[in-house]
Order: structure tokens, then sequence, then C-alpha cells
């Protein structure tokens, strides 16, 4: 569904932010990208819908080359990109408004846009805060807004950057929940995050370091590579336990480090049969 | 002497439609060089709180006093180091350096000394002495939050006073940066912070706050707040609580993986000897 | 906390189910009539009018004073500048001063004006959620030739969107900018020379920098400036014609006495 050749991309004053990218996403796939900072995750996907063009190399999304101008308004309706920081993301006065805004410019009749806005509103949560500016949110809240933002686009990609960042470990979960239900139906998703515990559903992650992608594969693969240490990064806290605790015969397969409750059922499983 | 609130309530938009009560009542009481946790959903008012600290707001009723002085006061600012939620508000000059060098030198302090503190606030946050000259706007949003925290250390506080200073970090980042803030707690410094991130927090807190809709909920010791029901947990502790309930007796009161570890491998040695001796009936 | 001086309330009084354009054309006609009308009885029946429809709003006292007080010192200064200014009868005299009568009726009437006019807008914007005025002025831009200008009545509602809120950015720019200064030692207090200049530099990158962020974000949701739809849907009601039929009989009757 969308193609990067040989992508390489500078800042205007910098050193090479990207350098040679090559990867396809398929459509449907939940794909999950990680890395330290800097290195490249939030600038790969300002290229996933043609706000940055690629300085060598394209960028194919459905066939269509980011650098056609004629083709951006389409390629935005499928690609839709939710930014590391909210609040400069806002552009309504009132949070209704701002979530109005994306179907708005897509052209839709005004029942289909209130009945998005209500129906986004209420699975974010955000109902009570309808009439508030989106400036005065708390940091989480603004988080939620901007996700509300691109989820009345309807896009059938979705790109996230870092949205859980500021979210309360609940309300981090309602959001993961969003993202799978989303990718139930159908939807793509590019998922980026420090946080290795919310990739266990990934069907592919892919690992960056330096504007290159270093590691690519799934996340039980990825997740326990020793070489990740390496790259700034930790695995999750329990599926360390379930691989250190391997050492000592105490078996825990991949799916049951997912949550809490899984893992503990299954050590007593293994600890209380008979 | 303590930061303290005695029934401090905070309203956001006071007499619209649109009113919000952000802190409900809240008292509460920080000693120096203690590591405090503010934890709390999206929307609890931690944000709110903490810039009580520093004067950016002020109380509709009740009092703030810090050091018995009211926060606004030039004296109490400089004992106060504030990083806020949001990294990219915080800076506005044109280089790093600029940017560091700014509180040290607002507070008087001569060329010399404030270069040696912009080198050390930059070494506490890991960031490379190439950076200096970057302006800030260029930086990837980790390396922002980096920034924000090192300005903030320069001013070598008595309060370091952090709104969720790790996220957006990388995980090897988060165990660096959580080394230099025990470093300064070490050093006598209180720092008190907001943050979801309790797996790496967790280890270093001494007192945690609990914040729901405004009002305190929980107060207490790492110890009590392990004990108490509803609040969150960090993946392990959780996973722990989990097996107690299913009824394995483990220690609940346990949160990193090593301890974790050691904790289930005793029981399950124990379940293992149990089993052997009602083996041969 | 400081609130804007004309801001939405949320409702759903007769006033806020209007279409924007009744509104619009409401306040405009209202506006005219205000400064047509000379005789004190007029005013006072404006007045009348102008409460007749608050107690249909439902809306608190505070919005409106809230609108007029900010421009009080304004209009208190042409009250007096009529007053002391204007020729003719003179009622008493001291220093050199003379007030005087004719100048008291005109600064009376002209400081009312300048109230009902605050008044009325207050109570359009009070009632009105902001984007539904701009989509209203849209529509009502729309059969204009504007394209010989080379804009579009779309990007004009864009512009008009964004120039209102531009000043609530500057303010919060501000107040950011102040905060993450005052936490690191600067003194904002006494000395604005000081302060104003510290302020300004860091004030004009970060409105820049939030401009920058805003368009690609705007981008990046499919804002391309040519036609667009609306969440608020505009169809004018047989409540509206109603409203503009009272209206225009209100003006005539207070036109022709
Ligand atoms: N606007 C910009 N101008 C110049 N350089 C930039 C700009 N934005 C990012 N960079 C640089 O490009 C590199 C990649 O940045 P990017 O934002 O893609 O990193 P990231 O992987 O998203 O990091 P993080 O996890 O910290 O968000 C970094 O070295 C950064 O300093
Ligand atoms: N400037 C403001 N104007 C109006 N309401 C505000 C303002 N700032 C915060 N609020 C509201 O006050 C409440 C508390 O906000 P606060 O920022 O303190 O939350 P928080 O606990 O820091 O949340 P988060 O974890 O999401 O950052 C929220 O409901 C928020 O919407
Ligand atoms: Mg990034
Ligand atoms: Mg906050």
């Amino acid at each position: 569904m969308i193609r990067l050749e040989n992508v390489s991309y500078s800042y205007p004053d910098g050193k090479p932010a990207l350098s040679d990218i090559h990867m396809g996403i398929r459509k449907g796939e939940y794909i999950g990208i990680i890395g330290r900072n800097g290195s490249g995750k939030s600038t790969l996907a300002l290229h996933l819908n043609g706000l940055l063009k690629p300085g060598k190399g394209k960028v194919m999304v459905k066939g269509m080359d980011t650098r056609d101008i004629s083709r951006l308004q389409e390629i935005r309706k499928i690609v839709g990109i939710v930014f590391q920081n909210p609040e400069t993301q806002f552009i309504g006065r009132t949070v209704e408004e701002d979530l109005a805004f994306g179907p708005e410019n897509l052209c839709l009749p005004p029942e289909e846009i209130r009945r998005r806005v209500e129906r986004v509103l209420a699975e974010i949560g955000l109902e009570n805060y309808r009439y508030h500016s989106p400036k005065t949110l708390s940091g989480g809240q603004g988080q939620c807004a901007a996700l509300a933002g691109t989820l009345t686009m309807e896009p059938e990609c979705l790109v996230f950057d870092e949205v859980t960042s500021m979210l309360d470990p609940d309300s981090g979960k309602l959001v993961l929940k969003h993202v799978k239900k989303l990718h139930e139906k159908g939807k793509t998703i590019i998922y980026i995050t420090h946080n290795l515990e919310e990739l266990h559903d990934a069907d592919r992650i892919i690992v960056m370091d330096r504007g290159r992608i270093v590691l690519e594969g799934e996340p039980e693969n990825v997740l326990s590579n020793p070489f990740l240490l390496d790259l700034g990064l930790t695995p999750p806290s329990l599926m360390d336990l379930a691989e250190r605790l391997k050492k000592h015969g105490v078996m825990i397969p991949w799916e049951k480090t997912s949550s809490p409750s899984s893992f503990a059922e299954e050590i007593c499983r293994l600890f209380l049969k008979t | 002497m303590p930061i303290i609130l005695e029934n401090v309530s905070l309203f956001y938009s006071k007499n619209t439609p649109l009113e919000i009560t952000a802190l409900k009542d809240v008292n509460l009481r920080i000693e120096k060089g203690e590591f405090v946790g503010i934890l709390g959903e999206k929307g609890a008012g931690k944000s709110t709180l903490i810039k009580l600290f520093n004067g950016i707001l002020r109380p509709d009723s009740g009092k703030v006093t810090i050091d018995g002085l009211s926060p606004s006061s030039k004296k109490v600012k400089s004992r106060v180091g504030m990083v806020f939620q949001q990294a990219a508000d915080q800076l506005f000059c044109r280089t790093i350096y600029d940017e560091i060098a700014f509180g040290p030198l607002n507070f008087g302090y001569s060329r010399k000394e404030t270069e040696e503190r912009v080198l050390e606030a930059l070494e506490a946050v890991y960031l490379d002495r190439t950076m200096l000259s970057r302006n800030p706007f260029s930086l990837s949003g980790g390396e922002m939050q980096r920034v924000a925290l090192a300005c903030a250390l320069a001013l070598r506080p008595d309060y370091l006073v952090l709104d969720e200073p790790i996220t957006g970090i990388d995980p090897s980042g988060k165990k660096e940066i959580l080394e230099t803030l025990k470093k300064v707690k070490d050093q006598g410094t209180a720092v008190i912070t907001v943050t979801h991130n309790l797996k790496g927090f967790f280890p270093l807190l001494e007192k945690i706050i609990h914040l729901q809709e405004g009002r305190i909920s929980f107060q207490g010791s790492r110890k009590e707040y392990l004990e108490t029901e509803n609040v969150p947990l960090p993946p392990v502790a959780a996973m722990m609580r989990e097996l107690k309930s299913r009824g394995i007796q483990v220690n609940p009161a346990v949160f990193t993986v090593e301890e974790a570890l050691e904790e289930i491998l005793r029981v399950k040695s124990i379940i293992e000897k149990e089993k052997a001796e009602k083996q041969p009936e | 906390m400081q609130e804007p001086v004309f801001s939405y309330v949320p409702g759903d009084s007769f006033l806020h189910t209007l279409d924007p354009r009744t509104k619009l054309a409401a306040v405009m006609l209202l506006g005219i009539l205000t400064f047509r009308t000379e005789s004190f009885f007029g005013i006072g029946a404006l007045f009348v009018f102008f409460f007749a429809l608050t107690s249909f709003s439902g809306l608190p006292a505070r919005v409106f004073l809230r609108a007029v007080r900010p421009m009080m010192l304004f209009i208190i200064f042409i009250f007096f500048a009529q007053l002391f200014f204007t020729k003719g009868h003179v009622l008493t005299s001291f220093w050199i001063l003379h007030p005087s009568l004719e100048g008291l009726q005109n600064g009376l009437r002209l400081s009312a004006r300048f109230i009902l006019l605050l008044l009325f807008a207050a109570l359009m914007t009070a009632s009105t959620d902001p984007s539904a005025i701009t989509c209203g002025i849209e529509r009502m831009l729309r059969p204009l030739p504007l394209r010989w200008m080379g804009v579009n009545s779309f990007e004009l509602a864009t512009m008009m969107n964004l120039s209102i809120s531009f000043l609530p950015i500057l303010f919060e720019r501000v107040e950011r900018t102040k905060a993450a200064q005052a936490s690191r030692g600067m003194y904002f207090g006494k000395n604005p020379l000081r302060s104003v200049p510290a302020l300004a530099i860091p004030l004009i990158k970060g409105v820049i920098r939030d401009a920058e962020e805003l368009a690609l974000a705007m981008e990046s949701r499919g804002y391309q400036g040519t036609r667009r739809t609306s969440m608020h849907e505009l169809t004018m009601q047989r409540r509206d014609w109603i409203f503009l039929f009272a209206l225009i009989l209100f003006a005539a009757l207070m036109l022709r006495f």
C-alpha cells in the first residue's frame, strides 16, 4: 500500500535524518516503529503523507508519488498522521470545531460530519470538553483530542507518533485498545513508540537507528533480540521476566506476556497443576 | 523548611459554563531532600498542582508557602527549578547554550560560573557538546525534553519540580536521566515529579501522591501505595498482586524484574517441596 | 484566569437555534438603527428590545458586563469630550470647563449607542458558535465575485477563523513565554523596558513557529483553501424568517418616529 524506495532526507541545516530507507507496508498491516531519540522516526512519519518530500528516492502511496502535488489531497485522505506534539496541531477554537476540521476539508455533508464528531467524542471520552478550547486541555486530554482530530477523517492508514506518551497507564491502555480495534476493522496502522510494552500485538516491528532501518521482524523475535540493548532499547519488563524464568525452567509462552493478568494466570497454571 | 499547601483550591474559567475545578482542598507537605511522585489520571490536576510551586498559578483559596515564603517572591524562584509538561513551550532562545545559560545569568552568576553550569547540566542529560550551537527548535522530541531538563538543572535548585520529565525519551535515555535525578536527590535536592512512567520511577520514589479529580486520594510511602486498592501499578507489581489474588503466596510488594524473579523462584521451590511431601502418601 | 471578552455560551434557547446569517443580518440592521436613531425615546426602545431578546436567550448578565467593561473607559472619555467640547447652552461653569446642555445630550446619546452596539454584538457572539459565525459569513459572501480579487469565500472564511483565533494564540504565547522565563528567574513586575524586549523576540519567533506548525497540521488534515463543507448545516427555518420580518417591522417603526 505504501512503498518507500531508497528514501533519504536531510533537514536544511542538519545532517541526514533518513538515509536510504527501503520498506513496504501492506494493506491492513500493524507496524511498530522504535528507535532511540533522533533516529528519524518522526521524520519518516512525515514522509508517509507527503508533508516532507524525500530528498532522494521516492514514496509511493497506492501507486501515487508524494512529489506529485496534484495527488496530495488524495494521499492525505488515505494516510492520516497524529503528531508527536499535540498542542501544535490544534486548529479549531473548540474541541468540536477541531474534530470537524478534517472532514470539512474532505467536503463531507454536514450531517455526516456531525455524526463522526459525535461518535469520536464519545469513543475518546471527550464529550465534557466539547466546547473547551483545545489549548486549555491537560497534556493527556490534549493528546486524546489530537488523536480524535485524525480519527474523524477515517483514513485507511493511520500513523501514530508517540500518542500515549503523556497518558496515564489506564488511558494509554484505552487508546491502545482503540488502535487494535481500528486494526481489526482492516485499517493499516503505523505505531511509533518508546514504550515497547505496547507493541505486543504488532505484526511487524521496525527498529531505526541514525536514519536507517537496522532491525525488522515479528515482535517476538525483535523484542527479545539482544542487539536491542546496544540500540538503547530495553525489552518490556514482563518479557524480560519470562525470558529469565525460562533459564530456571519456567516456560511462559510469548502470548502470555502481553498483560499482567495473563502472565499470572500462566504461572498459576504451571505451579498449581497437580 | 518545606513546601506546604493548606486547603488549596483552584478553578479555571470561574463562573462560566466551562468552569473546571482543577484542585479542591489540597493539603500537602514536601520536605527538602524528598523524592516525591505525583500520579493520577489525565486531567486530574497534576500540572496545575505543581505550577503552584513557583507561583505561575495562584490558588483561588488556601495558602502555598515555600520555606515560609510566598512562591512568587524572587528569593524562592532561584530555589525552585521547573520543567513543564510540553518541553517545546519552555524553550525560547536562539541556541541551546543561551537556553541553558538563561537561568544562571538571570540570577547573576558570572559568565565563567555559568559556562561551568551549562556544561555540567548538558552532561547530566547525556547530550553532546556539539549540540550547544544548535537551535532548540530543530531538535527531535526527546532531545528537546533533555534540553528543558538541563535548563532546570543548571539552576542547581533546592526543589526540582518536573512534569513528566521522561516522556518521549528512549528507554536507555530514561535510565540515564533517572540516574541523574537520583544523583541530584542524593545531593540534597528535593525532586518532585509528575509521572505516568511507574516502571521507571517506582524504585526511586519515597513518597507518592495520587490525585483524582483535583483531590488527593492517596498520600504516603511507596510501601503503603503498593497495598492500596484501585491505583495503577507498574507491570511487574500488577502481575505479583494478581498472583497473590489467585492464591499463590508471594509477597506482592515487589516492582523490579530481579526481585520478582527471586520471589517467584522462592515460591516455586516451596510449592515443589510441598508437592514432593504430598506425593509419597 | 482571564476570559475572552466575547465568548460563546452554549445553550439551546430561541436565539441559539437561529441561523447565524439571521443573527448577522440582525446585528447589522440593529447597528444601522442605533446610529440612525436620534431621539432618546428611540434609544430607550432599542434598550427595551435588547432586554427582550436577552430574556429569550437565557444568557447570564455577566456575559454582557464582560463585553462592556473593557470599553467603559473609552465610553466615559467620549461622554466627557462631548460634554465639554460641544458648544451650546452652558449649564454651569467651573474652572475652564463649560459643560453644555447639548453636550450632555450628545454625550449621553453617543455613549448609549456604543453600549448598545457592544451589547448586541455580545448577544450574537454569546449565542452563536464561533465557527457557525464564520460559516455564515462565508455563505453570505459566496455569491459575491470575490474571485476577481484573487480570493474565494472559503479562503476568506478560514482566514477570518484563523485571525479570530490569532489573538488568543498570541496571548497564550505571551503567557507561556512569561511562565518559562519567570521560572528561570526573569522578573517582570516593575520595569517594562527590561521585560518587553526580553519577551518580544522569543514571542515573535514562537508565533512564527506556531504558524509553521499550524500550517503543517492543516495541510496534514487535507486543507487546501478550496471548497470545503461545514459541520453546521445552514438552513433558514420558518423562525428565521419570522424573526427577520419582525425585526424589519420594528426597524421601520423606529425610523418612522
Ligand atoms: N525541523 C528540524 N530541523 C533540523 N533538524 C531536525 C528537525 N527536526 C528533526 N531534526 C533532526 O533530525 C533527526 C531526526 O529527528 P526525528 O524527529 O525524526 O527523530 P525521532 O526518531 O522522532 O526522535 P524522538 O524519539 O526524540 O522523537 C534528529 O537528529 C533531529 O535533531
Ligand atoms: N488554562 C486552562 N484553562 C482552563 N482549563 C484548564 C486549563 N489548564 C488545565 N485546565 C483543566 O484543568 C484540569 C486539570 O488539568 P491539569 O493540566 O492540571 O491536568 P493533569 O493532571 O496535568 O493531566 P495530564 O496528565 O493529562 O497532563 C483539566 O480538566 C484541564 O482541562
Ligand atoms: Mg519523534
Ligand atoms: Mg499535565
